[in-house]
């Protein structure tokens, strides 16, 4: 405790300022002071800044152009000293004199309201011309004129959009050498974007629909930049790959911002802009294989970012299981487009399409075990319409005879039956939809079973242990699911194991499980046909005798 | 939750400062439009007439330009860094014109219009309380404006008028206690 007076005087102003006691909680704590703190701390506390003083627009904007022209003049007196032989005439550089003298031209009519020649013809400036930066003073004049920090958001977003413009009229008009600079200017806008934003919610506004807009734009922004990728020449792409990692930057913060209001529309843009980085890939995989690499690690990092966006979710417990099935349906389709690139591109990209792979079903299977404590059915459900996915995608490289391609996607197809394992356990942990989970496991390996069987008359023998492989993992997850089935007391709704080449080790023999019916669909489905196709063959949530616990 | 983004787009006024350093005046620009009410407000209270409180800021941003080669992380951060320099010009404004009399000058110059009686009341109080305020002498005046009036924690105020916390917190005091007998003995 504080020993003199004035120590405890400051101390209990430092504390009833930060609100930690009142005037009296204070005092209490020294009644022996009491006479002397009291008088001095409510004269302390009285003490108020004035909130209601401000400077007026017009000194505000006055002024700035007066530092500003100071501060360019005192530039040019540093460089006449560099240039003391040259003619007066020359030692001002003309450039900046002349831009000077736009900017206030610029400012003074920006802030009266009647536009101007110089104002109005530096819009059309670019980056490296006399009235660039002419261009750029009109909108900071714009910045400072009244208007709260959502509107300066939306303000400085259009900024950026034009800064995004620029970079494709200079790459059209082959001035590549100025790309850095717009560049540059483009990260600043968004720079400004986010500190209003971030302003904006430190005083309690709304930010939800700004947050929205600029992850949207900036998306857009990514696209457009993508096509001055295209334009540029090797040496000038650089500076492109650095503008498109700011729209990355900027679409994540202002995402970071949507999901404290609504985590599902932030998983939503943040997953579409994912498919737009595989269909990039996708559009240059032919052409440009360095570029399927910078697609696809733009992939993984939007796709590790998702995790942030679900951690933000559950921390909120908003919005969660549509978040989480968001993401599994969308990772599982990524799978799918890295499939159409992988078959597309030359073996120097291959690498990069295995870590975005690894990215997609990384992201499966955390979504699916988050949606899992939440909805252990359409977790299942969703997994094994991915595990489909995969089938298929064996049984289409095994009619091509592309035994590499089988083996990664049997190893996907096992990873995804580990995911359903967890499931599994979630579900039996909470209790809750065990039947439906198991039955449906059930169900779906059956057709596994059945569609690796044929796979397996199929492949060249290099592939045959992978597939076995697999259909030892369906087979195990058959037994599983029909031995929780019993367990819980529903051996009715098993459906019949289909046979299993003698060749493939079973772990454990199977008992044939009598079945007078099946769910509806279910056997014929098995039976009839060959081609799984998609969500279609996922055994949807069984209805009437699979029931629910 | 935007702590996670470690370049550029989070770091705000860090890295304008930084562009600043640099002599990037479009960055040192959107600093000033940043602290420009802040030391506005501190400078009105201090001179009390919009003239003088116009001049001394747009003198303050000036300096700081100057100065800002200067500027070194470790000092205080951007916005305070900008605040001593204001508080250094008002010391000087004083000085020089040590004749004239701000005190009665209309504290809420320019009100944008009267409010009820009680924020009229209010008001008046806070004037009566700034003109003992500017009736302190030298280092009380500073202590109280720059703890009450510009929100600076004890530390910050002994960094930087440089002296000791503990000789801030006996300035304070003595400050206090002034205040309290000028406003008993009706001195306003």
């Amino acid at each position: 405790m504080p020993a003199k007076f004035e120590d405890i005087l400051g101390q209990c102003l430092e504390d009833i300022q930060a609100g930690r006691y009142s005037i009296d909680e204070c005092l209490k704590m020294y009644p022996l002071l009491r006479n002397r703190l009291e008088p001095l701390l409510r004269i302390a506390l009285k003490i108020k800044p004035p909130a209601d003083i401000e400077p007026s627009p017009e000194f505000t904007v006055r002024a700035r152009v007066q530092i500003m022209e100071q501060i360019y003049a005192r530039r040019d007196v540093t460089k006449r000293t560099e240039s003391r032989y040259i003619s007066q005439s020359s030692l001002i550089p003309q450039r900046r004199r002349f831009s000077m003298i736009g900017i206030i031209i610029a400012v003074v009519l920006t802030v009266s309201g009647l536009g101007g020649g110089t104002a109005y013809a530096s819009q059309d400036s670019l980056p490296g011309d006399v009235l660039y930066s002419v261009k750029l003073g009109t909108e900071q004049v714009r910045m400072i004129l009244p208007g709260d920090d959502i509107d300066k958001a939306e303000l400085a977003l259009t900024f950026a959009d034009k800064r995004v413009a620029e970079m494709a009229t200079l790459a059209e008009k082959g001035r590549t050498e100025n790309l850095i600079l717009a560049r540059d200017k483009y990260d600043d806008a968004l720079n400004t974007v986010m500190s209003r934003i971030e302003a904006a919610r430190g005083k309690g506004l709304a930010t939800a629909r700004v947050s929205e807009l600029v992850s949207e734009t900036t998306a857009e922004q990514l696209s457009a930049l993508d096509k001055v990728y295209d334009q540029v020449p090797a040496e000038a792409r650089e500076a492109i790959t650095k503008a498109r990692q700011v729209s990355l930057k900027g679409q994540e913060h202002a995402l970071l911002a949507l999901a404290q209001d609504t985590p599902a529309r932030a998983a939503e843009i943040n997953m579409a802009t994912a498919e737009d980085r595989l269909n990039r890939a996708i559009a240059v995989a032919v052409s440009d294989f360095e570029e399927v690499e910078n697609a696809l690690e733009q992939y993984e990092e939007i796709n590790q970012f998702g995790e942030e966006i679900s951690q933000i979710a559950q921390g909120l417990g908003k919005n969660v299981a549509t978040v989480e099935e968001l993401v599994a349906k969308a990772t599982s389709r990524h799978l799918s487009i890295l499939d159409e690139v992988k078959d597309k591109v030359p073996d120097q990209a291959k690498s990069a399409i295995e870590r975005a792979r690894k990215a997609s079903i990384d992201g499966l299977g955390n979504a699916l075990k988050v949606l899992a404590g939440e909805n252990p059915a359409k977790a299942m459900e969703l997994n094994l319409a991915a595990m489909e996915e995969r089938l298929n995608r064996v049984r289409a490289e095994a009619a091509e005879g592309d035994v590499e391609e089988v083996q990664d996607a049997l190893q996907q197809f096992e990873e995804m039956a580990r995911f359903g394992e967890e499931i599994s356990q979630i579900a039996q942990g909470l209790g809750k939809d065990v039947a439906t989970v198991e039955e449906l496991v059930a169900r779906a390996t059956t057709i596994h079973l059945e569609v690796l069987s044929k796979v397996l008359e199929q492949v060249p023998d290099q592939a045959r242990a992978a597939v076995e492989g697999a259909m030892q993992e369906s087979v195990k997850g058959y037994e599983r699911a029909t031995e929780a089935l019993e367990k819980i007391g529903t051996p009715d709704i098993i459906p019949p194991k289909p046979p299993i080449p003698k060749e493939v080790p079973v772990p454990k023999e199977i008992p044939p499980v009598p079945r007078p019916e099946v769910p509806a669909g279910s056997d014929k489905d098995a039976e009839g046909k060959q081609e799984i196709q998609g969500e279609q063959r996922t055994p949807g949530p069984p209805s009437g005798r699979g029931g629910r616990p | 939750m935007y702590q996670k983004f470690p370049d550029r787009l989070t770091s705000g006024e860090a890295f304008l400062v930084q562009k600043a350093i640099g002599h990037d005046a479009e960055a040192f620009g959107r600093l000033y439009d940043m602290h420009v009410n802040r030391v506005y407000r501190h400078v009105y209270y201090r001179v009390g007439n919009r003239a003088d409180a116009e001049d001394l800021t747009q003198q303050t941003f000036l300096k700081a330009w100057q100065a800002i080669g200067r500027y070194r992380k470790t000092d205080h951060p951007g916005d305070k860094w900008v605040m001593t320099i204001s508080h250094n010009l008002i010391i000087d404004f004083y000085r020089t014109r040590k004749s004239e009399s701000y005190l009665d000058a209309d504290f809420i110059a320019h009100d944008p219009a009267p409010g009820p009686e009680r924020a009229a009341e209010a008001r008046f109080e806070q004037q009566r309380l700034r003109r003992q305020i500017l009736r302190l002498h030298g280092n009380e005046q500073q202590v109280v404006i720059l703890r009450f009036i510009e929100g600076f924690e004890f530390r910050e105020i002994a960094s930087l008028l440089e002296k000791k916390e503990g000789n801030i917190r006996v300035i304070l005091h003595r400050a206090l206690v002034k205040l309290r007998h000028m406003l008993e003995e009706g001195n306003y």
